[in-house]
């Protein structure tokens, strides 16, 4: 029975711009660790082949260094067939790093036409974009099926009709009208989630997440058709290595900030582990200042640490200021800044605070 | 506290009884070295100094002398309702101090216990300073610092102040870590900002200027990126061109060859054309010239006709003209005989009168001959006698007359200043060579210098004036030059030119009337009118000497009227033969050109007619040229039916067009080939991940940017806060020092207010119109602020325990009219504390009504 992988959007060479430094720099890498673990599961699951619908590459002017990554993690894939089929970040277009990457490791199918593929019994049909900016549907002069006893499947990349969400991508795919030309399986990519249309379309998603708002990113699908005109069997295979976590927290005074730590303590792997955190409440200044402790702590264990705290309200007691709230000049400031009429009072309170315990 | 009195001995050689003081305004007066600044000294001792050591400025205190003991002082004083009495003795070998009051206290023991009671540091055996006095600085003035400011406040001082301030206002005062938090949020914001503009400073800016330097290259690095894609995209859209320009390229090269080969059958046509056309008009040409032979004859026939009847017509003209000649021949013939015998008739009356007019002529020329030479004769004695005389002229004479007008001003002038010798002769004697007898008496007169001789004696006499040299000179020098200018002119004398000169004149003029009458009779000379006499003798000769009578006039008149007839009728004649001569001329000219033209007419019209047998007939001709017309009408139609001209030019434009496709095409090529360099050269440099770094980056930086500007931003806003709370709390803290001073302050300076810093430090004055610091101030008005500072200073402190002000000579640069008024301050001052007025200058203060007066002149010294 044909089996095969079906996955998309590498993005092979992006760099998270929101994370700075060596964290930045690991999580470009990671995304090449994805496509060898990609490789082990293609070796696992004895696939006939590993179809890429699109944006392998996350541009087509990336370096040389990044090509020969990407050159070195597909060199896992060994003997299996792997169809790279350029997307609209890397467009079959003149400069085609897909065909750079050709160049490098002929073995590779680069689908840079629409000519189709034969793996055994199983016939490949790609839908390359050829420009960056095609509005056209990109399966619209796929063949039918006429004698063709393979399983067919259709390689493409771009939203479906009635599939609005992603607004960035013009080249609208009728799905039904691929299926009607007599396809089993229609695997597409540019969705960064893993989406089901009918049981012969799906979005793969990407293996590793590149955002906090994608739905169900991190898969790969194992595709199994007995047979022509067979429903597909298709199964979901977690890819991704880094974890991607979104966290509200709420503190209602400064005892809950040990809450917190025991959130962060019980964490699986932090260095893997992205996580973006909303906090709200009340705290005091010394509960503030051991919060920012912690969090800056916190932020050089994780792979990346984003911290929305704009709902913090910082709340002075009288015991955040000690014995110097008997100095005449303390009162009347701080009758001043917690009226907090200006929009750095608030930072002001927590500087004075600072400066205060600096001093004693 | 008050002191009440006060006992010194041996301080510095003074020693005086107790002096007893009030608890209000004491004025303690004494000129200088009375002892009232050893006073003062000996107060400030016994109260604060240690009793202890013989530091250097102890032992200036000593007093001079065997007999006296070391220095000593007595203080006593009452201090929260306790009396209490100091004794100390300086210079000893250990401390001589007792403190009696409610206890005794001795020595060290009694040095501490002043000390707290005082509130002042413990003293060494150093010197007390001002930072250890308490509240004293503030308090006490000595001699000669009446010009200082009130003294800093020590940190003692102003926390007293203070907490007096804050008892009084119920508000806590800035303490010392109030004060040094003020200096970290200061230093705080001034990490962020400069302090003056509020510039960014530090971090901040470096944090700016590098977000601002990665914008500036992520927006490079962007374009390049843009520029790669857009390349791209470029040479595809020049592929599919380039594809398409090919196959245009491919069905214009069709079009090409279908236009060619209709371009070759168009141009056999036109040839075919052109060969008709050039066969047509050689038959058309043939005809014209037929017609134009034919025309030729007809026109050359009737030529001849015309010139045949010409020649009869001329013929007869001719024949009729010899007639007329012969007629007028022979009148010209009897005319000019007519004529020859006027003219001989003419000439003979002419003659005739010619002779006569000769004779008269030669009459007359001889006559004027021989006056002219008469004249001549004349002129030529005048002349001999002219060049006989010297030639003197005017100027000679002019001259003459003024050498000869000095010479005799020059005598008379000399004559008049003469001299004369007179000598009576008494013998015999020579004189100058003249013997001169007895008796005799000679004068002998000297115009100028000259000697004479007197027997064998010569006497030289010399005139000896300036006046008779000059003139002696001149008269010399004239007499020198007349007689060279005479001898010039050969003359003997003046006189003689004068005469001279006149007969010259005479002569010259009769010369002169002679020359006039010669040109009368002979203008143009006497040659020229004896010529002219010669010429006609010779031509008339003897004719001449015959004399005959005048011929009539009017027959000669008549004679010649006569022959002017003839002539002219001969004239006519002869006139009239020219012109018929001449028309014979004409007419046998014409009769001859006219038989030429008409023998050239025959030959001419022989070779036309041979000529025009040499053509084919007309009606051969006419129908050659339809033949021609049909075939060309035939080729006309075939080339418009294959498109004509426009066909011709058809292919040209296909051509043309076809480069121009070429052009595009080799254009689109090279810039395919310009971009796939640019798109190969670009690959691989890695612009994406460039730019996604140079983003993360640039989000990194603003982040960075953000976080040190909301931190400064802090900083800025809390040393605000800071300020304004500092601010509005010194104020209200100067409040109660202010309203005591106020009181104090209007009576000097009226309308004016001090200002207090925020170490409610004295830093000047002011009011609605002016400002000024301390320093500023005149000596008058700063030492009485000094003053005025410090009852306010002390009557705030009053409020728990009052202190003495002590003054030494604190007034001396204040004038009279401000000491007065200053006493008025003292006297209502001194209701609340109490006051030690050292003067020298006891007169000043006599309206100061003071509780107690102490006259240091007057006082019981016990030494």
């Amino acid at each position: 029975m044909p089996r095969f992988l079906h996955t998309a959007d590498w993005q092979l060479g992006l760099r998270l711009n929101y994370v700075p430094g060596d964290h930045g720099a690991s999580l470009r890498r990671q995304r090449f660790q994805t496509v060898e673990r990609i490789a082990e599961i293609a070796h696992e699951k004895q696939v006939e082949a590993v179809l890429v619908a699109g944006d392998v590459f996350d541009s087509n002017i990336l370096g040389n260094d990044t090509l020969q990554l990407a050159v070195d993690a597909m060199h896992s894939f060994g003997e299996i067939p792997v169809v790279l089929l350029p997307g609209n970040h890397d467009p079959g277009t003149p400069d085609s790093i897909l065909a750079r990457l050709k160049k490098l490791n002929p073995q590779l199918h680069i689908a840079l036409t629409s000519e189709p593929l034969v793996f055994g019994n199983l016939e490949v049909h790609p839908c390359p974009l050829l420009s960056r900016h095609t509005f056209d549907d990109p399966t619209q002069r796929l063949p039918v099926r006429g004698s063709s006893e393979k399983i067919r499947v259709a390689l493409a990349h771009g939203g479906i009709l009635q599939f609005t969400e992603e607004k960035d991508t013009a080249n609208f795919i009728d799905a039904e009208a691929v299926l009607e030309k007599g396809f089993d399986y229609l695997a597409l990519g540019d969705w960064h989630g893993l989406f089901q249309y009918n049981d012969r379309v799906w979005y793969s998603g990407t293996p590793e997440p590149t955002r906090f708002k994608e739905k169900q990113p991190g898969y790969i699908l194992l595709v199994e058709i007995e047979a022509p005109g067979m429903v597909p069997e298709v199964n979901e295979i977690e890819a991704q290595q880094t974890r991607w976590l979104q966290e509200d927290f709420e503190f209602l005074d400064d005892g809950d900030i040990t809450l917190l730590e025991r959130w962060f303590s019980r964490l699986e792997r932090p260095s893997s582990t992205i996580v973006e955190m909303s906090l709200k409440g009340t705290l005091t200044l010394a509960g503030r200042s051991h919060l920012e402790e912690q969090l800056s702590d916190f932020r050089e264990r994780l792979l990346y640490l984003r911290i929305r705290d704009e709902q913090v309200v910082d709340q002075p007691k009288a015991e955040d200021w000690g014995t110097f709230i008997q100095d005449g000049l303390l009162l009347p400031v701080l009758d001043v800044l917690e009226e907090r009429k200006d929009p750095a009072d608030e930072e002001a309170l927590r500087l004075l605070y600072r400066l205060l315990k600096e001093q004693t | 506290m008050i002191i009440h009195s006060l006992t010194v001995r041996d301080w510095r050689g003074l020693s005086i009884a107790t002096q007893k003081f009030h608890a209000g305004l004491n004025l303690i007066t004494g000129p200088n070295e009375s002892g009232k600044s050893r006073l003062v000294e000996a107060l400030r001792f016994g109260l604060f100094e240690s009793s202890k050591g013989k530091a250097a400025y102890k032992e200036t205190l000593a007093t001079k002398g065997r007999l006296s003991g070391n220095p000593n002082v007595t203080v006593e004083f009452e201090i929260k309702g306790q009396h209490w009495r100091v004794e100390k003795e300086f210079l000893g070998n250990k401390v001589q101090a007792l403190l009696n009051g409610p206890k005794s206290f001795k020595g060290e023991e009694a040095e501490d216990r002043l000390a707290d009671l005082l509130e002042v540091g413990k003293s060494g055996s150093k010197q007390m300073k001002d930072e250890d006095l308490g509240i004293w600085p503030l308090l006490w003035i000595d001699q000669g610092h009446s010009l200082d400011p009130p003294e800093q406040l020590n940190p003692k001082n102003r926390t007293r102040l203070l907490d007096q301030i804050t008892g009084e206002i119920g508000e806590t005062a800035i303490g010392p870590r109030g004060q040094s938090l003020m200096l970290r949020v200061r230093a705080e914001a001034e990490k962020y900002y400069t302090s003056k503009r509020g510039d960014e400073l530090g971090q901040l800016k470096k944090a700016r200027q590098r977000l601002e330097k990665l914008e500036k290259e992520l927006q490079e690095a962007l374009k390049a990126s843009r520029l790669a894609s857009e390349n791209a995209e470029q040479l595809v859209l020049l592929q599919e061109t380039a594809t398409d320009l090919e196959i245009r390229k491919q069905k214009q090269m069709l079009a090409l060859e279908s236009a060619r080969l209709k371009k070759e059958e168009l141009l056999d046509l036109k040839n075919q054309l052109e060969r008709c056309d050039l066969e047509l008009s050689e038959v058309r040409k043939q005809k014209q010239e037929r017609d134009d032979l034919e025309f030729k004859v007809q026109v050359q026939l009737e030529q001849k006709d015309q010139n045949e009847a010409n020649l009869e017509q001329q013929r007869l003209k001719g024949a009729k003209l010899n007639a007329e000649l012969q007629t007028i021949e022979q009148k010209t013939l009897k005319a000019s005989e007519t004529l020859r015998i006027c003219k001989e008739k003419y000439q003979v009356a002419r003659r005739k009168q010619e002779k006569a007019l000769a004779q008269r002529k030669a009459n007359f020329l001889s006559e004027q001959l021989g006056k002219a030479q008469s004249a001549r004769q004349r002129i030529n004695n005048l002349s001999t006698q002219l060049s006989d005389l010297p030639d003197v002229n005017k100027a000679h004479l002019e001259r003459l007359e003024s050498l000869q007008h000095n010479i005799e001003v020059a005598k008379g002038t000399l004559e008049a200043n003469s001299i004369v010798l007179t000598v009576l002769v008494g013998e015999p004697v020579e004189m100058n060579k003249k013997l001169r007898h007895s008796g005799e008496k000679v004068s002998i007169r000297f115009l100028e210098d000259g000697s004479f001789r007197f027997g064998s004696h010569r006497f030289n006499v010399q005139l000896k004036g300036i006046e008779q040299q000059k003139w002696q000179t001149i008269r010399k020098d004239s007499q020198i030059d007349l007689d060279q200018l005479l001898e010039n002119l050969h003359l003997e004398s003046f006189q003689q030119a004068t005469e001279i000169y006149t007969k010259r004149q005479t002569l010259e003029s009769k010369l002169e009337s002679a020359k006039r009458e010669l040109r009368s009779f002979a203008t143009e000379g006497i040659e020229e009118l004896a010529l002219s006499l010669e010429q006609l003798q010779r031509r008339w000769g003897e004719d001449l000497e015959v004399l005959i009578a005048d011929p009539d006039d009017e027959e000669l008149g008549k004679l010649f009227l006569e022959e002017s007839n003839a002539e002219e009728s001969l004239v006519q004649y002869r006139s009239f033969r020219d012109q018929l001569q001449d028309q014979k001329i004409v007419i046998e000219s014409e009769i001859a050109s006219t038989s030429t033209n008409l023998e050239r007419d025959k030959m001419e019209l022989e070779s036309l007619r041979i000529q025009l047998g040499n053509f084919p007939e007309m009606t051969e001709l006419q129908k050659n040229e339809q033949q021609r017309l049909g075939k060309k009408a035939a080729l006309m139609q075939r080339f418009s039916e294959k498109g004509g001209e426009d066909g011709l030019e058809d292919a040209k434009r296909i051509e043309k067009s076809n480069e121009s496709l070429q052009d595009q095409l080799i254009e689109n090529q090279n810039k395919i080939i310009r971009l796939q360099t640019l798109i190969e050269q670009a690959s691989g440099q890695g612009l994406h991940e460039l730019v996604q770094e140079l983003e993360a980056e640039s989000v990194v930086a603003q982040d960075e940017l953000s976080r040190i500007e909301r931190q400064g931003l802090a900083a800025k806003r809390l040393r605000d806060v800071f300020e304004q709370a500092m601010q509005e709390k010194q104020q209200r803290f100067a409040q109660p020092i202010m309203q005591r001073l106020q009181p104090y302050l209007q009576q000097i300076f009226p309308n004016a207010e001090v200002k207090l810093n925020d170490e409610l430090e004295l830093v000047g004055l002011c009011n609605d119109y002016f400002e000024a610091g301390f320093e500023d101030l005149s000596g008058g008005a700063r030492e009485q602020l000094s003053i005025l500072v410090r009852l306010g200073f002390a009557e705030l402190l009053a409020q728990t325990e009052s202190f003495p002000l002590v003054f030494d000579d604190a007034l001396v640069n204040t004038d009279a009219q401000r000491i007065s008024r200053m006493q008025r301050v003292l006297f209502q001052a001194a209701k609340n504390t109490q006051i030690l007025l050292f003067s020298c200058h006891g007169e000043l203060f006599d309206e100061l009504g003071p509780d107690k007066r102490i006259d240091l002149s007057t006082v019981e010294h016990t030494n």
